[in-house]
C-alpha cells in the first residue's frame, strides 16, 4: 500500500471516529438541552395562569394558546387537535438559538412544544390531548419530580403540578422530534467538511515527497545495479535526505570493502598464476631427466620399479599444478569469457602422449583412438585438456599392473563423445552419485593419495558443466571404471564413408 | 637425412635436456638463448622451429610474427598451460603447434615428428609396409609377394587400418565406414571378418591387433 493511500486510510478513519463522538456529544447536548426546554415551558404556562384558570381552561383564551378541536382522525385529515392559527414569528435571535431558549420551539427550529394537563385520572385537559404515557405515569408514581422520556410523538416530559386533584393535576409537555434526515443533515455535512478538507490537503502536501522517495528509490536502484559504484543524488536537507544520504554513506563502505576483497583476490591468483608458471619450468627439467631415466634403465627389475615410482609421482606433480591453475581459472572465470575453436582430436593426441610414459612404466597398455575427419568443439582449450588429463590419468592411476586403459574420440551427426574406460577396480557404488560434484574426493582415494581422484574429476565435472557438456561417471558391467563426455561439435565437414 | 630443428629457449637446464633428447631422437638442433639472436635467425634453413614464449630481448610471439613474413617452416610454440589466449593467438599468428609446459619430452618429440610427416599422409595409393603390399586403387593386397584374395568386406576392413597404420580405430568408425548395418549387421560380425583377413594374410596377419576399449590397430613393421 502507498504512503499515501495509508495516509488517507488513517485520515478517514480518525476523521469517522472523530464524527461518531461529535454525533454522540451532540445527541447528550440535545437530550439535555430538549429536558430543560420542556420542563421550563410547563413552567411557564403553569407560571402564566392561577388554578381557576387552568381548571376552567381560560388560557386558551390567549391567541397563543387556543386551539381547537379538528375530532376524532378522518381519512385525508388527522385528527388530534391543531394550534387555531400560527403564532407571532420569533426574532432571528430566539430562532437561532432556540435549543437554549427552551420556552417555544426547540433544538429543532419550527417545532413547537404542546403542553396538556391532566386530572388525577389521567384525563387530558382539554379532551383530545394525547394519553398520558405510560413512562410517565410510572416515574411519577415513583415520586420522581420530573420525568422525560421519548413516545411516539416526541420527546416528553411530565410532571405533578401544585394544584392536585383537578384538571390540572398533572402537566404534560411534548416536543415533535424532526425527521431523521433534517437531524442527519449537518453531520454529513460535517463529515465532509472533516474528511474531504484536510484529505485534498494532504493529497496535495504528500507530492512533492513521495516522489522524492520514489526518486530515491529509483536512484538505490540504479547504483545496486551499478554495483554500487554511483552514487544517488541527495536534494533539501529534511529526512529524506538523510536517507540519501545514510545510503550513500553505506555504499561507499560496501565499494571499499568490495574493491579490498577484489585487490586481495587479485593479489592471490597472480601469486598462483607466477608460481604455476615458475614451477612449470623446472618440472619440465625434472619431466625429462625421469624420462632420460626411464629410457635408459633397461630391464633392471628394482631400478626400474624406483623410476616407474618417481614418473608417477612428477607426473602427479605436473598434474596438481595444472588442477590448480585450473580451479583458479574456474573459479575467476565462472562466464567462461575465453571461448575457441578447439581441435578435440589434437588435444587426445596429446594428453595420450602424455600419459603413454607412465602407463608403460606402470604396466598398463593405454590406448587411443581418434576419427579422422577433426572433431571440433567450442570453449577452453585448457580447461577441456585440463579435464581429459584428468580422467586419463585417474584411470592410469587406480588401474592395476597388467590393466588397460582406453581413450577415444567419437563424434555422431552435432555431437562429440570422448570415453575413458578402464579394467581397474571401480569406484564404490555408494561414491558415484557425488563423484563429479565440485571439490569431493571419495574416501577410498583420499586414503590411497591424498588430493587425489575427487578432485581431478570434480574438476572435469566443473569444466563439462562450464561448457554444457555431459559428464556421465559409472562402473562398466564387464568391471572398471568408464567416464563419457558428451557435448555439441561442429558438424564434420569431411566425408565419414569412403566406398 | 636428419631433420633440423631450430630450438628458441633462454631456460638453460630445459634447452640442454631438450637438445639432449632431440639429438637422441635423431633431429639436428640448433639452440638460441637470446630473443634477439633469434630475431636474426633464418627459419627457412630448418625443418621445424620450436619456439619459447617468454624470452628475453623479444617476445616469442613478435618472433613468430616476424618468421611467418618470409617462411612457411612449421613453428611449434612452448607456452605456459594456463595461458588459453597465448595459445590461441599463436595459432592465430600462424603456430602449427603447441606444448605447455610442464611436459615430457615423449610429448615434444610426438609432436615434433606428427608435424615433420603431416605432409606424407595424403598421399599413397599404394601402401606397403613389412610384407603387406595393398593397392587402394586396384583393391589388390599381397602378403609376402603372394596375392590374397578378400572379400569386398575383408579388404575394406584392411585398407582402414593400414591408411593409419600404429593408430587405433574404433569399432564403431570400422562399422560405420565397412558393414552395410541393413545386411551385414555391426559388432559380432567385425570380428569374424578380421580373424578370417588374419588366416588370409598369413604371418603377417598376427600384426592386425585387438585394442582393449578401442577396436583393432595393424602394427607397424
Amino acid at each position: 500500500m502507498s504512503l499515501r493511500k495509508r495516509l488517507l486510510l488513517a485520515l478517514a478513519g480518525s476523521g469517522l471516529a472523530i464524527l461518531a463522538g461529535s454525533w454522540i456529544a451532540r445527541e447528550v447536548a440535545v437530550r439535555y438541552a430538549s429536558e430543560a426546554s420542556i420542563r421550563s415551558s410547563i413552567e411557564a404556562r403553569v407560571g402564566s395562569m392561577d388554578q381557576g384558570t387552568c381548571e376552567a381552561g381560560r388560557d386558551f383564551d390567549r391567541p397563543e394558546f387556543r386551539m381547537h378541536f379538528r375530532g376524532p382522525a378522518a381519512p385525508g385529515r388527522p385528527g388530534g387537535l391543531e394550534r387555531e392559527r400560527e403564532p407571532e414569528p420569533r426574532s432571528p435571535r430566539a430562532r437561532d438559538f432556540g435549543v437554549f431558549t427552551g420556552q417555544f420551539g426547540g433544538p429543532f427550529p419550527g417545532r413547537r412544544t404542546h403542553v396538556f394537563f391532566y386530572d388525577p385520572s389521567f384525563k387530558p385537559r382539554p379532551p383530545g390531548g394525547p394519553a398520558f404515557p405510560a413512562e410517565a405515569r410510572e416515574g411519577i408514581g415513583r415520586g420522581e419530580k420530573f420525568t422525560t422520556g421519548r413516545a411516539a410523538e416526541g420527546f416528553f416530559g411530565a410532571l405533578a403540578t401544585e394544584w392536585a386533584g383537578g384538571a390540572c393535576t398533572y402537566a404534560l409537555a411534548i416536543m415533535p422530534t424532526p425527521p431523521p434526515m433534517a437531524a442527519f443533515a449537518p453531520v454529513i455535512v460535517g463529515a465532509l467538511l472533516l474528511i474531504g478538507v484536510p484529505s485534498i490537503v494532504l493529497w496535495f502536501a504528500l507530492t512533492q515527497p513521495v516522489s522524492r522517495i520514489r526518486a530515491l528509490a529509483d536512484g538505490v536502484r540504479e547504483s545496486a545495479a551499478a554495483h554500487y559504484e554511483t552514487s544517488v543524488k541527495v536534494t533539501g536537507r529534511d529526512e529524506i535526505a538523510a536517507l540519501g544520504q545514510a545510503f550513500n554513506d553505506a555504499s561507499a563502505v560496501v565499494r571499499a570493502h568490495v574493491a579490498e576483497v577484489e585487490r586481495r583476490e587479485r593479489a592471490l591468483r597472480d601469486f598462483v598464476a607466477h608460481t604455476t608458471h615458475d614451477v612449470a619450468l623446472p618440472l619440465s627439467v625434472l619431466l625429462s631427466h625421469v624420462s632420460t631415466l626411464r629410457q635408459t634403465v633397461g630391464g633392471r627389475e628394482s631400478e626400474a620399479a624406483t623410476v616407474a615410482a618417481i614418473a608417477q609421482e612428477t607426473q602427479y606433480i605436473a598434474s596438481l599444478l595444472a588442477n590448480l591453475e585450473a580451479v583458479a581459472k574456474l573459479e575467476t572465470d565462472p562466464g567462461l569469457r575465453e571461448r575457441h575453436s578447439v581441435d578435440v582430436a589434437a588435444l587426445v593426441e596429446r594428453v595420450a602422449v602424455r600419459h603413454h610414459g607412465l602407463a608403460q612404466s606402470a604396466g598398463i597398455e593405454f590406448n587411443h583412438a581418434v576419427p579422422t575427419p577433426p572433431v571440433t568443439v567450442t570453449g577452453d582449450v585448457t580447461l577441456i585438456e585440463q579435464a581429459v588429463n584428468n580422467l586419463v590419468h585417474n584411470a592410469i592411476q587406480y588401474n592395476h599392473r597388467g590393466g588397460h586403459v582406453a581413450l577415444v574420440l567419437e563424434q555422431e551427426g552435432g555431437r562429440f563423445s570422448l570415453r575413458v574406460s578402464d579394467d581397474g577396480p571401480g569406484v564404490p557404488a555408494a561414491d558415484l552419485p557425488r563423484l563429479g560434484e565440485s571439490r569431493f574426493r571419495s574416501d577410498e582415494a583420499r586414503s590411497r593419495r591424498p588430493n587425489g581422484m575427487g578432485l581431478g574429476v570434480s574438476i572435469a565435472g566443473d569444466v563439462a558443466r562450464h561448457h554444457g557438456f555431459a559428464l556421465e561417471l559409472g562402473n562398466r558391467s564387464e568391471g572398471g571404471f568408464e567416464a563419457v563426455l558428451t557435448g555439441s561439435a561442429a558438424e564434420p565437414t569431411g566425408e565419414r564413408k569412403s566406398s | 637425412m636428419s631433420s633440423k630443428i631450430l630450438l628458441v629457449e633462454d631456460d638453460k637446464n630445459l634447452g640442454d635436456q631438450i637438445v639432449a633428447h632431440l639429438n637422441r631422437d635423431g633431429f639436428e638442433v640448433t639452440w638460441l638463448r637470446d630473443g634477439h639472436a633469434a630475431l636474426d635467425a633464418e627459419p627457412k634453413q630448418y625443418d621445424l622451429v620450436v619456439l619459447d614464449l617468454m624470452l628475453p630481448g623479444a617476445h616469442g610471439l613478435d618472433i613468430l610474427k616476424r618468421y611467418r613474413e618470409t617462411s612457411q617452416t612449421p613453428v611449434l610454440v612452448l607456452s605456459a598451460r594456463n595461458e588459453t589466449a597465448t595459445k590461441v593467438r599463436a595459432l592465430a599468428l600462424g603456430a602449427d603447434d603447441y606444448v605447455t609446459k610442464p611436459f615430457w619430452p615423449e610429448e615434444l618429440q610426438a609432436r615434433i615428428r606428427a608435424r615433420l610427416r603431416r605432409p606424407l599422409l595424403h598421399a599413397a595409393e599404394v601402401i606397403e609396409t613389412g610384407g603387406l603390399r595393398i593397392d587402394l586403387a586396384a583393391r589388390v593386397v599381397e602378403s609376402a609377394g603372394q596375392k590374397v584374395d578378400l572379400t569386398r568386406i575383408e579388404f575394406d576392413l584392411l585398407a582402414a587400418l593400414a591408411q593409419r597404420i600404429g593408430a587405433a580405430v574404433t569399432r564403431q568408425a570400422l562399422v560405420d565406414r565397412v558393414l552395410d548395418p541393413d545386411r551385414e549387421g555391426t559388432g559380432r560380425t567385425l570380428d569374424v571378418h578380421f580373424s578370417r583377413v588374419r588366416k588370409k594374410l598369413g604371418p603377417e596377419g598376427s600384426r592386425i591387433a585387438t585394442v582393449w576399449g578401442v577396436g583393432y590397430r595393424l602394427l607397424p613393421s
